[in-house]
């Protein structure tokens, strides 16, 4: 397998103070295998304040390489600091970081207020009553908060995980798929707070499989494909190099032969190709336009629409791209 | 490390397990009531070696603190709550000792009120007999407890192994095999047994261990197994 080049180099900090500082992770050629299947290969970079999203599609390697960012797992190769300090085998560490895990690990028993007292009293808070309170006001559950967990909704104990990630007012802020389980409206909540919480300096790592989610917070980005870095940087450098690749739309009308024909004439249109099952494939480097004008086009051709559907908005897709480049 | 200790043990007391542990225990008390009833019941050797070396030594001791101990750290690994643990500024060993201390503590009045009320109908109510086999078991629970507390942490199939370990170490080899007799802790606690109460174990006397041979090398089993444990904690990759 080829190293992916990476596409949009590392920008620096987010702002001309935080150059002058250390990272506050870094990650320094960074490996990890099982047996002979390589999950994470030999991936470096460094995160400063603000909000950086980790993003991949399903089984890139994200959630392997924030549990050895966290310290749960043991790099086979490489490094991983957060402050300057190693954080494998370094408990001390984790009264500067919060850390949401991806699957939901809640003692079913106990109320969301119980849940998040305990949080702090593990983590050395010393009013956890009262911070307890504060961090479960802050993701707005006080309603709940005396009901046993094991009764709540999946986006009720994402939450009430984050307010037990919170509690103790971390400096580094880790969170994997925080928003799996989310309605809409929480998940306004959840990232009008997390940029309140950037707002305040903290650094937030989040990772999440959906584009549109990392773009509404991130500042910068990591882009993980099959364990490596295929890309880093601003996000918007990335979306830019996204929107120069071609997209594809397949099209299924009552006259296929004489709509292609009529596309090709469309300056927002680079190739057309006919499916053997008759559909069109049109190929655009301005699906927008090309959205606008079919409907127009069809009508003068007097050609029927049946069926029309872009065939690359997946992640995978535009990961294989990227990773191509 | 008191909160952790709260919380484990609403983790360990669930009913299913409770009713396992409150049948297992009665086992011993029907057949000390059996021995009262019958009028040409075993005599006292043959109660040692069935009642104590067997029934409490390889069976219903081994195996309730098999099923607490290794579900202590089991659970958590399982329903992958363990993070919730390790993520956290504690020392590993304030993890673990709450943990050991939750495990014992829920293992230890259903087998004691077991050993205590079995012993009393058996030896009819010898006090020393029932000092002796209550500071026996209680001691070899902590031992037996801090090896299934690491296994649980070591394998998702702790029960497993730990019956085949009970059942192949404790009961056929070092029952059966004299040279490996002093890796057993069913043979400490008999030495502790006897080491209190010199009229148990008679017929066997000179391969019974001695009785602070016996204590100390469960206390050496307790803090070993304990160390590994942390060790473990520290060293392995947390899910």
């Amino acid at each position: 397998m080829t190293t992916p080049e990476v596409i949009a180099p590392a920008p620096p900090p987010l702002s001309a103070q935080a150059s002058a500082r250390e990272p506050v992770v870094k990650v320094d050629g960074v490996s990890r295998w099982f047996g002979s299947v390589v999950s994470v290969s030999d991936v470096s970079f460094e995160v400063y304040p603000g909000i950086t999203g980790l993003l991949g599609p399903n089984g890139a390697g994200k959630t392997t390489l924030l549990r050895m960012i966290t310290g749960l797992a043991k790099a086979s190769e490489g490094t991983v600091t957060a402050f300057g300090q190693p954080v494998r085998n370094n408990p001390d560490l984790y009264r500067r970081i919060g850390v949401m895990a991806e699957h939901e690990a809640v003692y079913d028993f106990l109320t969301g207020r119980d849940f998040v007292q305990f949080a702090a009293k593990m983590r050395g808070v010393t009013d956890p009553v009262n911070a307890a309170a504060r961090a479960i006001s802050e993701v707005g559950l006080e309603f709940a908060a005396d009901r046993k967990m094991g009764g709540y909704s999946r986006g009720m104990k994402q939450r009430m995980r984050l307010a037990a990630t919170i509690v103790h007012e971390p400096e580094l802020l880790i969170l994997d798929e925080p928003l799996n389980g989310a309605d809409p409206r929480q998940r306004v909540h959840f990232q009008n707070l997390l940029r309140e919480l950037a707002r305040q300096g903290r650094t937030i790592v989040i990772s999440s499989h959906i584009l549109e989610e990392v773009e509404a917070l991130a500042d910068r980005v990591l882009l993980i494909v099959n364990g490596k870095l295929a890309a880093s940087g601003d996000y918007r450098s990335i979306r830019a190099a996204l929107n120069e690749r071609p997209y594809h739309m397949r099209i299924v009308c009552s006259d296929p032969r004489t709509l292609a024909s009529d596309l090709v004439r469309l300056d927002e249109v680079e190739a057309v190709n006919i499916d053997p099952d008759g559909a069109l494939i049109a190929q655009s480097k301005n699906v927008l336009a090309l959205q606008m004008a079919l409907p127009k086009l069809a009508l003068e051709s007097n050609v029927r629409l049946l069926r029309v559907e872009p065939l690359d908005d997946s992640l995978e897709s535009v990961f294989s791209y990227l990773v191509g480049q | 490390m008191s909160t952790l200790y709260l919380i484990s043990l609403r983790q360990l007391t669930g009913r299913p397990r409770m009713v396992i542990i409150g049948l297992i225990s009665a086992v011993p008390i029907l057949m000390g009531l059996a021995v009262r009833l019958v009028d040409d019941g075993p005599n006292a050797t043959e109660l040692d070696n069935t009642l104590l070396g067997l029934l409490f030594g390889v069976a219903v001791l081994p195996i309730i603190a098999l099923t607490v101990s290794t579900a202590a750290l089991g659970n958590d690994l399982e329903d992958r709550t363990l993070s919730n643990l390790t993520l956290t500024p504690s020392p590993r060993w304030q993890i673990i000792l709450p943990k050991l201390a939750a495990a014992v503590t829920v293992g230890a009045p259903p087998i004691l009120i077991s050993a205590v009320a079995a012993t009393f109908l058996a030896y009819d109510g010898e006090a020393q007999t029932i000092v002796a086999v209550a500071v026996g078991i209680a001691l070899a629970l902590l031992a037996y407890s801090a090896v299934f507390l690491w296994l649980g942490l070591s394998t998702g199939r702790a029960l497993g192994y730990g019956l085949m370990y009970v059942f192949l170490w404790e009961f056929l080899f070092t029952g059966f095999v004299s040279g490996v007799r002093f890796l057993s802790i069913r043979a400490y606690m008999i030495g502790i047994i006897r080491g209190i109460d010199d009229n148990r174990f008679t017929e066997d006397a000179n391969q019974v261990i001695s009785f602070p041979v016996s204590i100390i090398v469960t206390a050496a089993v307790i803090v070993i197994f304990t160390l590994l444990t942390v060790r473990r904690l520290r060293t392995m990759d947390v899910p």
